[in-house]
C-alpha cells in the first residue's frame, strides 16, 4: 500500500507533469476571465441567475472573479506562487460546482457562465463533470508544487 | 513547519486575490461598459393588493362605467381610480338611455385582468405606435446580449427583484406586451401572470416571442447588436 502511494506521488510530482498540468489550467482561466473582462454586465446576470449570492454582492463578484482569474492563470503559467494561484483555482471551482449542483437539483437550467469565449452553454451535468475534473488537474498542483516568487516556466 | 507552510500559502492567495480585486475595480472605472454598484437591496414585499370586479353579462365595448371612474379596455371595472382610453365617464355626465350605468342593472363579481395572445404583426403594431411596454421574459443575460428596442428586462427567473426595478417605468393601466424565446417558451405567462396578480390591466403576451421578431429584422438591440 504504501508503495502504490509513493508509486502515485512520484507520477503526480513529476517536473513536467506539474508543467503541462500548470499550462493547461493557466491557459483555461485566462480563456475563461476573458469574456468576463469585456461583457462584465452579461456576466453579472449570469452570476445573479445562479441565485447564491445575496443580490448586494452580484455587481462586486462579477467585477472582481474574472480579474482573479487572469491573474491566477498568468502566475500559474510563469510559477509565480503556484500554490496559492492552485489554492485560489480549487476554491473558485468548488464555489462554481456548489452553485452548478444547487441549480441543476432545483430543475433550474441557465447559461453556465463558464467559456463564453467558445459560445454560450448552458449548466449541465457535463459541465458539472468538467469542473470536477479542473479540481483533479488542480491537485497535484497545489500539493506538489513550490510556492516561491520565481520567475519561469519550467 | 507544514502548518506555517499552509498559512503562508493562504496568506499569499488572500494577497493575490486583494491585488486582483483592486485591478478589477479600478477597470470597472474606467470602463465606460463598466457595472453600475448599487449599494442598497432592491427586494421590498410587495403590499398592494388590487381587487378588480367585473361586469356579468356585458354589452359591448364602449358601454362599461365604473362606479367612481376606472374602467379597463375589455371586462373589467375597478372600484377606484380612472377610466381606461375611451371610455371615461365622470358622474356628472350625461349618459344615454342606451348606455345607462351598468351597477344599476347588473351583477358585479371579482375577477381579475385577462392575458391577451397577439402575434408579431399586432405586437410590431403596437411598437410602431409606441403605445406599449415591451417586457422581455427571458433570463437577463439573454436580454442583455439581444432585445427588442426599448424592451425592459423582466425575467421570470428573477421576477420580484427586477420588478422592483421595473416598477416605476411601469403604470398599471399601460399596454405590456411580454415575450420570451418564442413558441413553446413559458416564461411569458409566468411573467404576464405575476403581473395580473400586481394588478396590471393591459397585458398582452406577444406568443411568437423574441425569435420571429429578430427574425422577422424588426428593430433590436443589446451587447451583441452590431
Amino acid at each position: 500500500m504504501m508503495k502504490v502511494t509513493k508509486k502515485i506521488k512520484k507520477i503526480l510530482s513529476n517536473p513536467i507533469l506539474l508543467f503541462f498540468l500548470r499550462v493547461i489550467m493557466g491557459v483555461v482561466f485566462i480563456i475563461a476571465s476573458v469574456n468576463k473582462i469585456i461583457e462584465p454586465e452579461y456576466f453579472k446576470a449570469v452570476i445573479a441567475e445562479y441565485k447564491i449570492l445575496p443580490d448586494i454582492f452580484v455587481p462586486l463578484f462579477a467585477i472582481i472573479l474574472p480579474w482573479i482569474e487572469l491573474l491566477c492563470g498568468i502566475m500559474l503559467i510563469l510559477d509565480i506562487y503556484t500554490q496559492s494561484n492552485a489554492l485560489i483555482m480549487l476554491g473558485i471551482l468548488c464555489i462554481f460546482i456548489i452553485g452548478m449542483s444547487i441549480n441543476l437539483y432545483q430543475g433550474i437550467i441557465h447559461d453556465c457562465g463558464c467559456f463564453d469565449l467558445f459560445g454560450k452553454e448552458d449548466i449541465s451535468v457535463f459541465t458539472l463533470l468538467r469542473d470536477l475534473i479542473f479540481i483533479l488537474l488542480t491537485l497535484p498542483i497545489l500539493l506538489y508544487s513550490k510556492n516561491n516568487f520565481l520567475l519561469k516556466v519550467i | 513547519m507544514r502548518k506555517k507552510k499552509f498559512i503562508k500559502i493562504i496568506l499569499i492567495s488572500i494577497n493575490i486575490v486583494l491585488v486582483s480585486s483592486i485591478c478589477g475595480i479600478i477597470f470597472n472605472i474606467i470602463n465606460p461598459l463598466g457595472i453600475e454598484f448599487k449599494l442598497k437591496s432592491t427586494y421590498q414585499v410587495p403590499k398592494v393588493i388590487t381587487i378588480y370586479k367585473k361586469i356579468k353579462n356585458t354589452p359591448a365595448q364602449d358601454t362599461k362605467v365604473s362606479q367612481d371612474t376606472k374602467v379597463s379596455q375589455d371586462t373589467k371595472v375597478s372600484q377606484d381610480t380612472k377610466v381606461s382610453q375611451d371610455t371615461k365617464v365622470s358622474q356628472d355626465t350625461k349618459v344615454s338611455p342606451d348606455t345607462e350605468i351598468l351597477h344599476n342593472t347588473t351583477t358585479i363579481t371579482e375577477t381579475q385582468p385577462i392575458i391577451e395572445y397577439i402575434d408579431l404583426k399586432e405586437a410590431k403594431r403596437l411598437f410602431d405606435e409606441g403605445k406599449a411596454i415591451f417586457l422581455d421574459a427571458r433570463p437577463e443575460y439573454r436580454y442583455i446580449e439581444k432585445h427588442i428596442k426599448g424592451a425592459l428586462s423582466l425575467s421570470a427567473s428573477r421576477f420580484t427583484l427586477q420588478y422592483e426595478n421595473v416598477k416605476d417605468k411601469i403604470k398599471k393601466d399601460d399596454i405590456l406586451v411580454v415575450y420570451c424565446s418564442g413558441i413553446g417558451c413559458h416564461l411569458s405567462d409566468i411573467v404576464a401572470n405575476n403581473l395580473k396578480e400586481k394588478g396590471f390591466l393591459n397585458l398582452k403576451v406577444f406568443a411568437n416571442g423574441w425569435e420571429s421578431w429578430e427574425e422577422a429584422g424588426f428593430p433590436v438591440e443589446g451587447i451583441k447588436v452590431k
